[in-house]
């Protein structure tokens, strides 16, 4: 019993300590940041593809506009 | 008598932010001794001392008199290892120091233990360095350590954590700090750190100081002192090893009664190892916190009537 408090006294005062706490996730964690992660890339192209569209658009039909 | 007194400056921690990582050792001896190998007592100041303090003298002078070498430090945020000039700022930086291993919150580096156990994982290694440095003139299975209030908590769980330390002697430091909170005893030692105290108050949404309020701080800045690093379980990690506890008989920052509890269960352990002359316990009659010249004397005879023996490792 006595080891045991000094051990547990010697780890709580130790500093030589990882200086970071590591972040542990769980498997299922792990796949809920993946998912939320490709569904912003693929919100992102998307949104790359609607712009670009519009400006097919403009391209093909603000110019047309005009000449009426 | 000649004082040769030799200084040298110990890096505990490349991990420790930059004023606590060094720290300065005083190691004095009689000067005529100058190339003998002593046995070393280690003498650790109170609350707002520090390793020069007057308050040391009259256990200093008297070992290095009994051909002891004796070494003197600083505690965490003390001294030469506090922010500050004045006494004041001194004081305001291990408050500060105290604070913020109260607010401390997980996602951080790591919690800093300003209040006793930064301090002795220092003393520990300082225990390292004389080990690797001045073992031609210091006999490393011969050190005993003693102390002040603060220091005699230090003396106490320096003890405890590393069993290099053979002798101890902690004055006026012992306490029980789960029978003070659970006896309303606990104000006068609060009173001494109070500014983390009251911090934690506002934090905790109280009125008042109170009980609740603090066993949080304790778990907090001490975690385990309130039960198995307390005086009744830690203590006996120091038997079979030649401990003096001596105290104040009206001392309310270490009451008596919770004193007492913790003696008599440590000494019916030293009793079953067979040294029951290793462990005593004595309180000056009529004595708040404080020392009497009775209790000076009492430690230097406790060092010299064990270092005399061989047998100590």
């Amino acid at each position: 019993m006595e080891e045991d408090i000094r051990k547990k006294f010697r780890t709580l005062i130790s500093r030589e300590q990882p200086p970071f706490n590591p972040i542990l996730l769980s498997n299922e964690q792990i796949e809920l940041v993946n998912f939320f992660f490709s569904s912003f890339i693929l919100t992102l192209n998307l949104i790359k593809k609607t712009i670009q569209s519009i400006g097919i658009v403009r391209e093909k039909f603000g110019n047309s506009k005009k000449n009426l | 008598m000649v004082i040769q007194k030799r200084i040298y400056e110990i890096t505990i921690s490349k991990e420790e932010e930059i004023k606590q990582d060094k720290l300065k050792i005083i190691l004095m001896r009689k000067a005529e001794l100058i190339n003998e190998k002593l046995p070393l007592v280690i003498v650790l100041h109170g609350t707002g001392a520090d390793k020069e303090h007057q308050q040391l003298k009259p256990l200093t002078i008297p070992l290095v008199q009994n051909n002891f070498e004796v070494l003197t430090m600083d505690s965490r945020y003390h001294g030469e290892r506090a922010n500050g000039k004045t006494k004041e700022e001194k004081r305001e930086s291990y408050m500060q120091a105290l604070i913020r291993s109260w607010k401390y919150e997980k996602s951080e580096v790591r919690q800093e233990f300003p209040f006793i156990f930064d301090t002795v994982f220092d003393i520990m290694r300082v225990i390292d360095y004389l080990e690797q440095n001045q073992s031609d003139v210091i006999d490393i299975k011969k050190i005993g350590i003693t102390g002040i209030s603060l220091g005699g908590m230090h003396s106490w769980f320096s003890a405890v954590a590393d069993p290099r330390i053979s002798v101890v002697v902690p004055l006026i430091g012992v306490q029980n700090f789960q029978f003070a909170l659970e006896n309303d005893l606990w104000k006068e030692r609060v009173e001494t750190i109070k500014d983390v105290f009251e911090v934690a108050r506002v934090d905790l949404g109280k009125k008042e100081i109170d009980k609740y309020v603090v066993e949080k701080v304790w778990n907090k800045i001490t975690p385990g002192i309130l039960n198995y690093f307390d005086s009744t379980s830690s203590l006996r990690c120091i038997a079979p090893r030649p401990l003096l506890i001596l105290n104040g008989e009206i001392d309310l920052r270490c009451p008596k009664q919770g004193i007492e509890i913790s003696y008599s269960s440590l000494l019916e352990y030293y009793n079953q190892l067979g040294v029951p002359d290793h462990c005593k316990l004595f309180f000056a009659s009529n004595i708040g916190h404080a020392i009497t010249d009775e209790q000076f004397q009492m430690t230097i005879n406790w060092f010299v009537q064990h270092f005399q023996k061989s047998n100590l490792s």
